[in-house]
C-alpha cells in the first residue's frame, strides 16, 4: 500500500517536473518556424490540453503499462528503457558484486582490528571513496589505465574489458559506504555483553566475528546494499556520462538535453518502481535474517 | 586481540597475518583476483579494444575488385594487379551527440537534418566544394535561372540510385521531398523562407524540375539547394515514403542517395555508415565510418589519445597539448562559431514586415532598469539605449578572450553572425570596435547611467565547450563599467521557450556551433516577429534593409546594401558580437593523411574526403 502511494506520488512529481524542465518544441522546431507552427506542434504533442488532463492521460496510460512514445524518437519508451536498462543492469551487477565482495570483508576487518593499521588504511580508503567525486575518479582511472598504461578502453561498451573501469568508478562509492556501515554496525555489536560472554567462554575470535557479530550486525548493511543496488540499477548519470556507457543514466542526460520528457518520465518511474520493489524485498530479507522482526 | 607488529621478518609477518587475520587474507585474495583481472585485460585487451575502435582491417583482393578501391584517389591505394593488400578503411569519430533518426523531410529536427547530409547519406542538389567557397553540382547536372529572376530550372543527374533498393531518383522524388518539407505541419528549418517567398516546385519531365517564387530572393537558392544550411533540401525517395507510410519512414534509415548508407543509428550511442556500392559519384575511400557518442570532452580526448577513435573535437585550451603529441595533430574545420550577446527586450514592431499585427505574445515594455532597451516612442530614449549597448560592446576586451580563453584559436568578432568567408570579403575597418573602457564610461554617462549598469546575463550552453567561460568573462567586462552583472547558466533548450514567448528583456549570451555558409541576413531575418525564434530584437530598420536585399540578384549590388546593413548594426549594436571561436579537430596523424571538409557548414562530415597514410 505504501509502495503504491509512493508510486502515485512519484507520478505527480515526475509529471510536474517534466513540464517545468523545458518545452520539447524548442528542440523539434526550427528557428525559422512560425508561431502558428509552434502552436500546431503543441496540439500534436497534447500540450494544448489543460495540465490536469495531460496528467490523467499519463496516469491511465501508465497503469496500462504504456510509458508513452518518445517525443523525438517516436519509439515506445518501454522498449528504449529495456534496451538501455540491460546495459545499466550489467554495470550495476558488477559494481554491486564489487561492493559486497570487497566492502563486507573490509568492513569486518576494520571492525575486528579497530585502531590498528589495517583499520586506518581501510577507513582512509572508505573516506576517499565517499569523498572523491565519481567523475573525477572516472577520469583518473581513464588517465591511468587507458591513456597511461593502454590496458583498457577509455570509454564505451565493447567487450568485457570495457566494463572494468566504469565498475571501479561506480563500485568504489558503494564499497566505501558498505565498509563504513558494516564497521559501525559491528562495533555496536562487539561492545555487547554476549560477545564478552562468548570470549569468556573461550569461543575463537573468528567464530565470534563471523558467526555472532556479523550475523547480528547485518541488518543495516543489507538495507544499504539494497538501496545501493537499486541506485546502480537505475543508472549512474555521472559514471555513464564519463565512460559513454549507454545505460539509463546517459539516456536521462540525453532526454534532458533534448527535452524528451516522455523518456525522462519513464526513467524516473522505473527508478521509483525499482526502489519500491527493493524496499519490499529488503523487508522480506529482514525477516529471514532476524525472525524477531516478523514477530514484531 | 593480537595486533600485527612490523618487528618481525617478512616471512614471519605473512605467517602471522595468515594465522590471525582472516579478513586480511580475504582482502588479499580479492585484491589479487582484481589485479589479475585488470592485468589480464591489459594484456589481452591491449590494442584489441580498438577493434570497436575500430580498426578492423579489410583485405582487398586487388584494388580493382571493389568499387571503393577502384575509384580511390590514385596514389593512395595501389591500383595494380598485386597480391592482396590489407587496407584499413575504417574511420571512427567521437562526437558529443549523434541525435536520432527522423527520416521524413517535414519531421527532421534541425540537428538530425544537418547530420544526414553532412555525413554523406542524403544529398542536396548542390554542395559546397571541399577547400574552397564554391558550389558544385551533386544531384543535378545543370541549372538555369528563369528570365524573370523568379525561378530556376534544375536538370537532374540520371542514374542516381537510392539506398535500400528504392529505385532511381527522378523529378518526382525531388518534388515530393520539397513539398513534404514545406507542408503545413512541417518543422523543417527552411519553412519560414519558403513561405515568405511563396516557393513552389513542379516536375517538367522525369529529370527536370522547376522551382518558382512569387518574389525574388537572393537567399533561397543557396539555402535550399546547397548543403550549407539546415534548410537544405535533402532528396528522399517518394517510393519509400509511399511504401512505408509516414510513421514507418520516420524510423527507417534505408533511404538517401549519398556515398554512405546507414548501417546502424542508435540514438545516444553510435552511428555506423558503410560505403554505398551503387553510388552515382566517386565511391568513398573510407569504407566504414563509426560515429561514437562520447559526451565528456576529456573522455573524447582520452579515446583519441588511446587510438580508440581516429578523430575528435578538441577544446581550444587543450589544442596545443594535443598537437604536441607525436601521433596526433589538430586542424581547424568548417566555419568558426559565433559568440555574441543579445541585449533582449528591443521589441519595437507592432506588426510584421508584411503588415500582420504582432501576435500572440505580450512583449515586455520599456523598463528603465534595463538600460539597453529604449522606449520605442522616444527618440531620446532609443538613443540612450543605443549608447548603453555601444558602451557594453566597447567594454569587452575581445582579443583577451581569444588569447586567454580560446588559446588563440579564434578571432574577435565585430559584426553579428557574419563569419568567413563573407566577412573577409566585405570587411570595412570602420566596423572595428575598440576595447576602450574610458570611452565606454563616457557613453554611459551621456546615457544617464554614470555608475554603470546592473543586469542579469543568461549564458546558454550546448554549442561550444567554452561558452560559459566566455560568457562569464563578458559579464565581468561589462561589470567593470561599474554595475553588477550577475550570470545564470542554462541549457539552450531550457531557455528557448522564453525566447519564443518574447518574455525576457535581460542579457543573453549565446554561442552557436560552427557557422554555415548561409548569408547572415537569413539569420537576421529570424528577428522578424512572425517567426517562432526571436532573441529579443524586433526592429524594423535592419529587416527593411534585408527585405530590400532580397530583391537584388547581382553580387555587387548586394554587397552595397550589405554594407549599409552592417553599418546599421555597427552603429546600433542591436546584437553585440564578441568572438568567432574556431572549431578544432584532433586527428590521429599516424593514420590520417588528410581530411578536406567543405566550407559550407559547421558540422563534421565529408567523410568521403578522408585519406589515410
Amino acid at each position: 500500500m505504501t509502495g503504491a502511494l509512493t508510486l502515485l506520488g512519484v507520478t505527480f512529481l515526475v509529471f510536474g517536473l517534466s513540464r517545468i524542465q523545458g518545452d520539447p518544441r524548442s528542440v523539434l522546431i526550427s528557428d525559422d518556424a512560425s508561431i502558428d507552427q509552434w502552436q500546431e506542434m503543441g496540439k500534436q504533442l497534447g500540450l494544448d490540453q489543460p495540465v490536469y488532463k495531460q496528467y490523467m492521460i499519463y496516469v491511465v496510460n501508465l497503469v496500462q503499462g504504456d510509458l508513452g512514445t518518445s517525443t523525438l524518437q517516436k519509439k515506445p519508451v518501454a522498449g528504449i528503457l529495456l534496451e538501455r536498462g540491460w546495459n545499466s543492469a550489467l554495470l550495476a551487477v558488477t559494481a554491486f558484486s564489487l561492493t559486497i565482495l570487497i566492502g563486507v570483508p573490509l568492513g569486518v576487518l576494520s571492525a575486528a582490528k579497530t585502531g590498528g593499521i589495517s583499520d586506518y588504511v581501510i577507513r582512509m580508503f572508505a573516506v576517499l571513496g565517499q569523498a572523491l567525486p565519481s567523475y573525477w575518479v572516472g577520469l583518473l582511472l581513464i588517465l591511468i589505465f587507458a591513456v597511461g598504461l593502454d590496458w583498457l578502453p577509455a570509454a564505451r561498451k565493447s567487450d568485457w574489458t570495457s566494463l572494468i573501469l566504469p565498475t571501479l568508478a561506480l563500485g568504489w562509492l558503494g564499497v566505501s559506504g558498505q565498509i563504513r556501515i558494516v564497521r559501525s554496525s559491528m562495533l555496536d555489536i562487539l561492545d555487547s555483553e554476549y560477545v564478552r560472554l562468548a570470549r569468556a567462554k573461550g569461543v575463537t575470535e573468528r567464530a565470534i566475528i563471523w558467526k555472532h557479530v556479523l550475523r547480528n550486525a547485518i541488518v543495516s548493511p543489507v538495507t544499504f546494499a539494497s538501496l545501493t543496488f537499486a541506485s546502480m540499477l537505475t543508472g549512474s548519470i555521472v559514471v555513464e556520462t564519463v565512460f559513454a556507457w549507454p545505460g539509463l543514466g546517459l539516456l536521462s542526460v540525453n532526454a534532458l538535453n533534448n527535452s524528451d520528457y516522455t523518456i525522462l518520465q519513464g526513467v524516473i518511474m522505473l527508478a521509483a518502481l525499482v526502489y519500491v520493489l527493493f524496499s519490499f524485498v529488503t523487508d522480506v530479507v529482514y525477516t529471514m535474517i532476524d525472525p524477531r522482526i516478523r514477530i514484531q | 586481540m593480537q595486533r600485527l607488529t612490523f618487528t618481525s621478518t617478512p616471512a614471519t609477518f605473512i605467517r602471522r597475518l595468515s594465522k590471525h587475520h582472516v579478513g586480511a587474507f580475504v582482502l588479499t585474495y580479492i585484491f589479487v583476483i582484481l589485479m589479475a583481472l585488470v592485468f589480464t585485460a591489459g594484456c589481452s585487451g591491449n590494442n584489441e579494444h580498438s577493434a570497436e575502435s575500430i580498426t578492423s582491417p579489410e583485405i582487398v583482393a586487388s584494388s580493382t575488385s571493389t568499387p571503393a578501391a577502384s575509384t580511390a584517389d590514385a596514389g593512395d591505394i595501389a591500383a595494380t594487379e598485386t597480391p592482396p593488400v590489407i587496407v584499413d578503411r575504417t574511420f571512427s569519430l567521437a562526437q558529443s551527440s549523434v541525435m536520432f533518426p527522423a527520416m521524413v523531410p517535414s519531421q527532421l529536427p534541425v540537428g538530425s537534418g544537418g547530420y544526414i547530409h553532412r555525413w554523406g547519406v542524403y544529398e542536396t542538389a548542390m554542395t559546397w566544394s571541399a577547400g574552397k567557397p564554391e558550389l558544385e553540382n551533386r544531384l543535378i547536372t545543370d541549372w538555369e535561372m528563369d528570365s524573370d529572376g523568379l525561378g530556376w530550372t534544375l536538370h537532374l543527374k540520371k542514374g542516381v540510385q537510392f539506398h535500400g533498393g528504392w529505385g532511381e531518383m527522378t523529378a518526382e522524388d525531388f518534388v515530393w521531398s520539397f513539398e513534404d518539407e514545406i507542408r503545413e505541419t512541417s518543422i523543417h528549418s527552411g519553412i519560414g523562407l519558403a513561405r515568405s517567398t511563396g516557393a513552389t516546385i513542379e516536375a517538367i519531365d522525369t529529370y527536370t524540375v522547376s522551382i518558382r517564387l512569387d518574389q525574388t530572393s537572393s537567399f533561397f537558392f543557396e539555402a535550399f539547394l546547397s548543403n550549407g544550411s539546415g534548410a537544405a533540401t535533402k532528396i528522399f525517395s517518394k517510393a519509400r515514403a509511399d511504401a512505408l507510410g509516414v510513421d514507418g519512414a520516420f524510423l527507417d534509415i534505408s533511404g538517401g542517395s549519398g556515398p554512405y548508407v546507414f548501417e546502424k543509428w542508435n540514438p545516444g550511442d553510435e552511428v555506423v555508415l558503410q560505403a554505398f556500392d551503387g553510388y552515382h559519384g566517386i565511391s568513398p575511400y573510407v569504407t566504414t565510418v563509426h560515429i561514437l557518442e562520447i559526451k565528456e570532452p576529456a573522455t573524447q580526448l582520452a579515446a583519441l589519445r588511446t587510438g580508440q577513435v581516429d578523430a575528435s573535437l578538441v577544446p581550444a585550451p587543450l589544442a596545443a597539448d594535443i598537437a604536441s603529441e607525436p601521433h596526433l595533430g589538430i586542424q581547424s574545420f568548417g566555419i568558426p562559431g559565433s559568440q555574441r550577446l543579445y541585449p533582449q527586450g528591443q521589441f519595437c514592431m507592432d506588426e510584421t514586415l508584411s503588415g500582420t499585427p504582432v501576435q500572440p505574445f505580450p512583449r515586455p515594455g520599456y523598463d528603465p532598469e534595463k538600460p539597453w532597451v529604449g522606449d520605442c516612442e522616444s527618440a531620446v530614449s532609443v538613443e540612450s539605449a543605443r549608447k548603453v549597448r555601444v558602451a557594453m560592446s566597447m567594454a569587452i576586451d575581445r582579443q583577451s578572450i581569444v588569447d586567454n580563453i580560446l588559446g588563440g584559436f579564434g578571432r574577435p568578432s565585430y559584426l553579428p553572425e557574419v563569419v568567413p568567408p563573407l566577412l573577409d570579403r566585405v570587411w570595412q575597418d570602420r566596423w572595428f570596435i575598440p576595447y576602450d573602457i574610458d570611452a565606454a564610461k563616457i557613453l554611459l554617462d551621456e546615457a544617464g547611467y554614470p555608475s554603470g549598469i546592473d543586469g542579469l546575463m543568461r549564458i546558454t550552453t550546448g554549442s561550444h565547450p567554452l561558452e560559459v567561460e566566455i560568457g562569464q568573462a563578458v559579464a565581468q567586462f561589462i561589470g567593470a563599467l561599474g554595475g553588477d552583472v550577475t550570470t545564470e547558466v542554462i541549457t539552450y533548450s531550457g531557455n528557448r521557450p522564453s525566447v519564443v514567448a518574447r518574455e525576457r528583456s535581460d542579457l543573453w549570451f549565446r554561442s552557436s556551433g560552427g557557422g554555415t555558409a548561409e548569408p547572415p541576413e537569413i539569420s537576421q531575418l529570424r528577428r522578424n516577429p512572425e517567426n517562432a525564434f526571436n532573441p529579443g530584437m524586433e526592429i524594423k530598420e535592419p529587416l527593411a534593409i534585408i527585405s530590400e536585399m532580397d530583391s537584388i540578384t547581382s553580387t555587387e549590388e548586394l554587397d552595397e546594401v550589405r554594407e549599409r546593413l552592417y553599418d546599421s548594426f555597427s552603429h546600433n549594436m542591436w546584437i553585440i558580437p564578441v568572438v568567432l571561436a574556431d572549431q578544432i579537430l584532433g586527428l590521429n596523424t599516424d593514420k590520417i593523411e588528410s581530411w578536406r571538409m567543405s566550407s559550407g557548414s559547421g558540422y563534421l562530415g565529408d567523410f568521403e574526403n578522408i585519406r589515410f597514410k
